[in-house]
């Protein structure tokens, strides 16, 4: 039985549908992420299942209880908001102490249990301090603290990296995995950041206008999206639309005619039909860039914006009317295209996703 | 131009801005009050004017008659106790009109000024209305059996109490709304999901945050009760006569006493002003609420 399951749940606002989640499922100990644009419904579900929103439809289990009708105080959960809401007026002690106080902790227990989460999140010592006395990075290790401090079932973090800089971000996401790992608590994170959610996450919920899109490891929903929206949303691709011209069924391959650009042979694992519209995607970085026609899969194009980004040349590369994004990382060789340079792309048959519409 | 130079001229025109209000501020309120400290050193002799000569009998005369003395501490006592009322009523408006999410809340905020459109004279007859012999209140009273016969709310302490409550709620739930709003609802959210019921989100969380609103809610009504002197001159009966702002009056229009009036007027401002202080210094030291964070750290 899955530790979390949420089932039919719903969630309108003024008619506009929020939240509209059929199925899930989450593990005991596993780090999920609801990956999404702002209004996709992550925080809405979030939210739902924290109990600070009702559902208008729908339910909720944690270990097989039904909370969606719970009052917030008996569902036994943990939730970081994005402005960390560590009550000002309480010293660190007393804030870390608060779940522990209404969860009826002794007193020897108690500090105990609170000396361990602050050693947790590295800041011992900090006890008889004020939140407004520390900086957002310690804040944010304190509100996570203090919510895991009583044991929740379910730990649940609302954006809570997004309010600190670029570097601290980074930093952060590391000590949040590690500090994850120790205490093998079963995590939802929120966020819209994909790199967050990729590199924090055991399985990543893409969502989009209050729905699933798509339910996988990283890998997956990185290099199979199941969806144009997926694939669009995760990471930038490139998503060219074409009519199947031939379908060799043997070697499953496909020759795609892309309009007014080129004809182009492409793997697909689905089974295609000849005459069928469909969708492709390439990322940026599979596709490769030759001099000269190397195999069958290149095309040729010109170069019509070069960048460079430090760790790799982007590029933008026009065959016909239809324009590629391309991420060359061979940099420090010395070669590299000008705008006007004829370029061959290699769509390189690891890198291509066939979608259907 | 130098740095010295452009703080020095910075400051001028600081002071420059500042003027209007200064000199206002000094001809309309200083400049009285020092009038008024010098009447208190002056002797009043009735039919003859004030005398210029420098006595401390107006003060002498104030504290060692019991009767004024027992004046003082009413006056300031009903202060307390409007101020305490008060707050329990206005307390649960302003934390429903500050956290209600309702379509209509500027028609609830009209509504709740509605008081202030009407001269305090027309509030009060207004409430004699209600509270008489015949009065609605009475009448109802009696009709549930709650009292055999008609309570005299007016010309007593009662009435005194009920409509000096009823002027300030306004007031109070104004300046709680302020301090309720500032809360955020993710504290609220987080004490909850901490396995805090409704009782503790309120003791924990917002009762404590909520203090600064308190305070100063509570500092404005108190000073305007104990300077309050329609409401007991109108409906105090015997019982207003007590109140130290209805003896000043006296002093001042009936008896003609400047010097004895301004005495009394001078003690009012000192006892206030020092209770007014060393509550709110009380309150900080016990280090409640958001005072010893967040905007009040200095």
């Amino acid at each position: 039985m899955a530790f979390v399951e949420i089932k039919n749940l719903k969630k309108l606002f003024k008619n506009l549908v929020a939240a509209d989640i059929d199925h899930l499922e989450i593990q005991e100990g596993e780090f999920v992420s609801f990956l999404g644009p702002s209004g996709c419904g992550k925080t809405t579900t979030l939210r739902c299942i924290a109990g600070i929103i009702e559902p208008d439809a729908g339910s909720v289990f944690v270990k097989g209880r039904d909370i969606t009708r719970m009052p917030v105080y008996k569902r036994e959960l943990g939730f970081v908001f994005q402005d960390y809401a560590l009550f000002p007026h309480m010293t660190i002690f007393d804030n870390v102490a608060y779940g522990l106080r209404h969860h009826n902790v002794q007193k020897d227990d108690l500090h105990k249990k609170v000396s361990d989460a602050l050693a947790l999140v590295g800041l011992s010592g900090f006890e008889e301090r004020y939140p407004h006395q520390l900086s957002g990075g310690q804040q944010q290790r304190i509100a996570f603290a203090r919510s895991v401090v009583y044991e929740p079932d379910v730990l649940l973090l609302d954006e809570p990296l997004s309010n600190l800089d670029f570097k601290l971000r980074k930093a952060m996401r590391f000590e949040l995995k590690r500090m994850q790992r120790q205490l093998k608590v079963t995590t939802i994170f929120v966020t819209h950041d994909q790199q967050e959610a990729l590199s924090l996450s055991d399985r990543v919920v893409v969502m989009h206008q209050g729905r699933i899109e798509q339910v996988g490891t990283p890998v997956e929903v990185y290099e199979n999206p199941a969806s144009v929206f997926v694939a669009d949303f995760i990471g930038s691709s490139n998503l060219i639309k074409g009519t199947v011209g031939e379908w060799d069924e043997q070697n499953g391959l496909c020759l795609v005619h892309i309009p007014h650009a080129a004809a182009v042979t492409i793997p697909s694992r689905k089974t295609l039909t000849k005459g069928e519209e469909i969708s492709f995607i390439i990322k940026p970085e599979k596709i490769e860039l030759h001099d000269t026609r190397e195999s069958a899969y290149d095309v040729e194009g010109k170069v019509s914006g070069a960048s460079y980004l430090g760790s790799a040349f982007n590029y933008e590369i026009d065959i016909g009317d239809l324009r590629l994004e391309a991420l060359d990382s061979r940099v420090g060789y010395g070669k590299h295209y000008e705008i006007g340079d004829s370029v061959f792309v290699g769509l390189s048959p690891e890198g291509v996703r066939v979608l259907r519409k | 131009m130098n740095a010295r130079i452009r703080s020095l001229l910075f400051k001028r025109t600081y002071l420059l801005f500042l003027a209007p209000p200064l000199l206002v501020v000094t001809i309309f309120l200083i400049f009285p009050l020092c009038i008024l400290l010098q009447y208190s050193f002056r002797l009043s002799v009735p039919g003859q004017g004030m005398k210029m000569v420098f006595t401390l009998s107006n003060y002498m005369r104030f504290f060692t008659d019991a009767y004024y003395l027992n004046g003082l501490w009413i006056t300031l006592g009903t202060g307390f106790v409007v101020v305490v009322i008060t707050l329990l009523f206005a307390y649960p408006v302003a934390y429903f009109y500050a956290k209600t999410r309702l379509k209509h809340r500027g028609f609830l905020l009209v509504m709740l000024l509605s008081p202030f459109y009407t001269n305090i004279i027309i509030k009060i007859f207004g409430w004699m209305v209600l509270l008489g012999r015949q009065g609605i209140v009475n009448k109802l009273l009696v009709s549930f059996q709650l009292l055999d016969r008609p309570f005299e709310f007016l010309y007593s302490y009662i009435g005194v109490i009920i409509i000096m409550v009823y002027i300030h709620i306004p007031m109070m739930t104004l300046l709680l709304i302020g301090s309720i709003q500032n809360i955020r609802d993710s504290l609220i959210e987080s004490a909850r999901i901490c396995g805090s019921r409704n009782f503790g989100v309120f003791r924990d969380i917002i009762l404590p945050l909520s203090i600064p609103g308190i305070l100063s809610g509570s500092i404005i009504v108190y000073t305007s009760v104990i300077a309050a002197f329609i409401i007991p001159l109108m409906v105090g009966g015997d019982w207003g006569k007590k109140f130290i702002s209805v003896m000043m009056y006296t002093h001042m229009n009936v008896t003609q006493n400047w010097s004895f009036a301004s005495a009394i007027a001078v003690i009012l401002i000192i006892t206030s002003l020092t209770m007014i202080v060393t509550s709110s210094k009380i309150i900080k030291s016990m280090k409640l609420g958001v005072l010893i964070s967040e905007k009040f750290v200095r």
